[in-house]
């Protein structure tokens, strides 16, 4: 029976990570599409209206996935965890009904968007562009209600407070940062594969300059990632304490630093190819090029001193390197504040002197594999980071399924996926204990 | 006896002027745009016009202030839709103030020759948001004393002056009489003052140069003289063909009456339905109140979040830096190019302040939310 239970949150969380994936690529691709379209029609820049259309039918391919993924979810949340599902859907009734509307509406906008290109007049088409985009956004809204209720809730009455719960515009922002980033760096690295698949110039220049234009997307909205999850992680520390102590120091702590090594990464290498993209224009100039190592080193020193973990016990392998059960240099606050402060800073300024330079570009395609390259590792390590972030949240509150109102064992009792009628163990039910720190060595920790 | 009055008047004080003002050219397009200026100061006219009626029964004195104010919203007749219409009126205010700023950005408005319009436009701005800071103060409830509090402690963070400028502004180490008297001068008298006579600027050089400056201004010449090898940094283009204006009267005066009707209705509306009472039900005790920002300060409020102890200093100065930077946008960026599409670095920059500044204000929403 263990073995089915576990075989059930399997399930769950591979379908409804890959669901949150494609879903959340489609609610950035909408946004973007209808941007791309609107600069292209006010521009009269060709690329552009080339650049909406072929996100358009990207979109139309992923859509009917997201839907199939999502039935599949609701299928396996009813079957194998339905003593949850019943009590969320009968809380969160209305925003469930709304979000799924939401997305007819969006998919009635997208279909239309795509097969009318060309053919309707210009006005409606943008319009039901935007009209597709703003479903999109408000179907985020709607579930981001819901999952932000699974990790702070609070009473159920009144509905607003339940709605406005203390994480759920924190989560939003968050998710619509990241969706625009991840469809940014997404839509950059399939234009990478894309010229680095073809021979003919003309189409190597197209590829390059849409990689080019997704990472100011990309790359700018993840500056604001951090400084957004900063008041994220602080709304559901004061609002579910035991959640955020074992996302931050306790035995999962190790899935944030790994968050946070992926963010370094993302940004240092997003600063690498904004650098070689730019370095046409800034080639003569002798202090650039000293700012560009400095920089360089700075973003090192404070990726280094960002990803340091207190918690050493926890991160994997950490034991062949060090003893240390933790960071002998402590939490490095305030440093740790100050490196994020320091990768933003610069972030934005190498963010300004790429669009810069970008100004001033003409001739493209030219441009060689490695910037390409970069290109695709960024779309790998945000596919990464945004499964990653997903899981983050999903574990910070177990044992239990809704934050201090139900746990995964009371699902047990009653789902397919389980059946032991044994009531759960002190540590299974206390988030506090789980989280207790353990000394390294005992069995526990090790089958952990 | 109509042209017999006008002549007299205009021997004396001169109507050509007013005439000419009123056939100044502004583009077509986008017009509904150019009632943002106007809309901000149909808003403070109100401000003015509430802010002298509640003058009459305000009484600027640690005593007697909050009664003053249950007085103005219980007795007074009409007092409590004064009162609501002088808050409404301030909250719309940032809004239109904060859309007009970024109308005049975007269209790169302030650039040669509106610099100083554009300056002395961020003048108005740091005073607007100076008399909204003040008047926060002035209900002297107790949510007014902790912003008080909070102002000041905060001030006093400022390297090397910050306890300097709190002793000056709050009247000594903590919120007390003095404090008041000193925040009531500022909001009625020497605030109001000084925005009096920027606005007074403002509108003098806005009529000097006109108020636009939009993409049609220069699209044409630009590439026009482009095309003839005259270098983009190099070209100054400053009027506009006839077919893409029209005189400022009557069209945009109709639109500007339009807005300034529309937003006192709004204003009106707004206070009937939903008005200020000190009274928000049961008053909590003391030691249970939530101190909570104006709204139009939530975004401060949260940036200074992210500078935990020690690290105070550093997000004020950051923030000080970034509005002392307003003023200088126009030497900052200094080619004539207008369109926001054709400067994409200005436009995407422009947007992502913005952007920023509202992703604060909703995370401080909904922390204050959930106290």
């Amino acid at each position: 029976m263990e073995g089915s239970f576990i075989g059930s949150r399997l399930a769950i969380a591979i379908t409804a990570s890959v669901h949150a994936l494609f879903a959340t690529f489609i609610v950035g691709g909408m946004l973007l599409g209808a941007t791309a379209e609107s600069v292209g029609v006010l521009t009269r820049d060709e690329r552009y209206e080339r650049l909406s259309h072929s996100i358009a039918r990207t979109l139309v391919l992923m859509s009917a996935t997201v839907a199939f993924l999502g039935v599949v979810l609701v299928l396996f949340l009813t079957i194998l965890w339905p003593n949850f599902w019943t009590l969320l859907f009968r809380i969160m009734f209305w925003p469930l009904i709304f979000e799924a509307s939401m997305f007819l509406g969006e998919a009635a906008c997208l279909y239309p968007w795509y097969y009318s290109w060309g053919k309707w007049p210009r006005k409606t088409h943008l319009l039901i562009a935007w009209l597709g985009a703003t479903f999109g956004v408000v179907a985020m809204v709607m579930i981001d209600t819901v999952g932000s209720f699974l990790l702070t809730p609070r009473p159920v009455a009144p509905a607003l407070h339940r709605m406005l719960n203390p994480s759920m515009v924190q989560l939003t922002l968050h998710r619509f940062a990241g969706n625009l980033s991840w469809f940014g760096f997404g839509i950059a690295a399939l234009s990478a594969i894309r010229y680095l698949r073809t021979k003919d110039p003309r189409e190597r220049a197209y590829h390059e300059w849409a990689g080019a234009f997704a990472i100011t997307l990309g790359f700018g909205f993840l500056l604001l990632m951090p400084i957004i999850g900063f008041s994220y992680l602080k709304a559901i520390r004061f609002a579910s304490e035991g959640a955020f102590g074992r996302l931050m120091l306790g035995e999962k702590s190790w899935i944030f630093v790994l968050q946070v090594f992926l963010i370094d990464v993302l940004i240092l290498v997003g600063t690498w190819y904004m650098f070689r993209i730019a370095n046409f224009h800034y080639r003569d100039n002798v202090y650039f090029k000293r700012y560009r190592l400095i920089t360089f080193l700075l973003l090192a020193v404070a990726a280094v001193v960002f990803v340091m973990p207190y918690q050493m016990r926890y991160i994997p392998f950490a034991e062949y390197f060090t003893s240390a059960e933790v960071n002998p240099w402590g939490k490095m606050q305030p440093n740790k504040y100050i490196a994020m402060g320091v990768m933003i800073g610069l972030g934005i300024l190498n963010y300004g002197f790429y669009l810069g330079a970008l100004r001033f570009k003409t001739e493209w395609g030219g441009g060689g594999r490695l910037p390409q390259v970069l290109l695709i590792v960024l779309g790998l390590f945000t596919i990464f980071s945004m499964i990653n972030m997903g899981y983050a949240r999903e574990n910070a509150r177990y044992p239990y399924l809704i934050y201090g109102k139900m746990t995964i064992e009371e699902e047990r009792e009653i789902g397919l996926g389980g059946g032991s009628r044994e009531g759960p163990t002190s540590r299974q039910e206390n988030p506090e204990e789980r989280n207790r720190q353990a000394p390294r060595g005992l069995e526990e920790t090790r089958k952990r | 006896m109509r042209q017999s009055i006008r002549d007299w008047f205009d021997e004396r004080v001169g109507l050509d002027i007013f005439e000419r003002m009123l056939q100044k050219p502004l583009p077509k397009r986008g017009a509904w745009f150019y009632t943002l200026g106007s809309a901000t100061l149909t808003l403070i006219t109100l401000q003015f016009i509430t802010g002298a009626f509640l003058m009459f029964y305000y009484v600027p004195d640690g005593e007697f202030a909050e009664s003053s104010i249950r007085y103005i919203t219980e007795q007074v007749r009409y007092g409590w839709y004064l009162r609501s219409m002088h808050r409404w009126s301030a909250n719309l205010l940032f809004i239109v103030i904060g859309l007009h700023i970024f109308r005049v950005f975007v269209s790169g408005s302030f650039k040669r020759p509106r610099e100083m319009t554009w300056i002395i436009g961020a003048f108005i701005f740091w005073t607007v948001i100076g008399i909204g800071l003040t008047g926060g103060l002035l209900p002297w409830d107790s949510n007014a004393h902790w912003i008080g509090t909070v102002f000041g402690n905060t001030l006093s963070y400022f390297p090397l002056v910050g306890r300097f400028l709190r002793s000056a502004l709050l009247g000594g180490e903590h919120v007390g009489t003095l404090t008041l008297t000193r925040f009531y001068a500022l909001h009625v008298w020497v605030l109001p003052l000084v925005l009096g006579i920027l606005i007074t600027l403002h509108l003098y050089l806005i009529r000097k140069h006109g108020l636009f400056g939009s993409v049609i201004e220069y699209r044409d010449q630009i590439r026009a003289l482009e095309a003839q090898g005259v270098r983009r940094e190099s070209i100054i283009v400053t009027k506009m063909t006839p077919d893409e204006t029209e005189p400022f009267y009557p069209a945009q005066v109709f639109r500007d009456s339009i807005i300034a009707f529309s937003l006192i209705t709004l204003v009106s509306l707004f206070s009937t339905l939903f008005p200020f009472s000190p009274y928000r039900g049961e008053e909590p005790p003391p030691t249970r109140i939530i101190p909570r920002p104006e709204w139009f300060f939530w975004s401060v409020d949260e940036w200074l979040m992210y500078f935990p102890g020690k690290l105070i200093p550093i997000g004020l100065v950051l923030i000080t830096l970034f509005f002392l930077f307003l003023p200088f946008i126009p030497f900052v960026e200094r080619h004539p190019e207008v369109s926001p599409i054709r400067r994409p670095v200005s436009t995407i920059i422009g947007a992502w302040v913005y952007l920023f500044i509202i992703i604060l204000a909703m995370m401080a929403g909904a922390r204050i939310f959930n106290y």
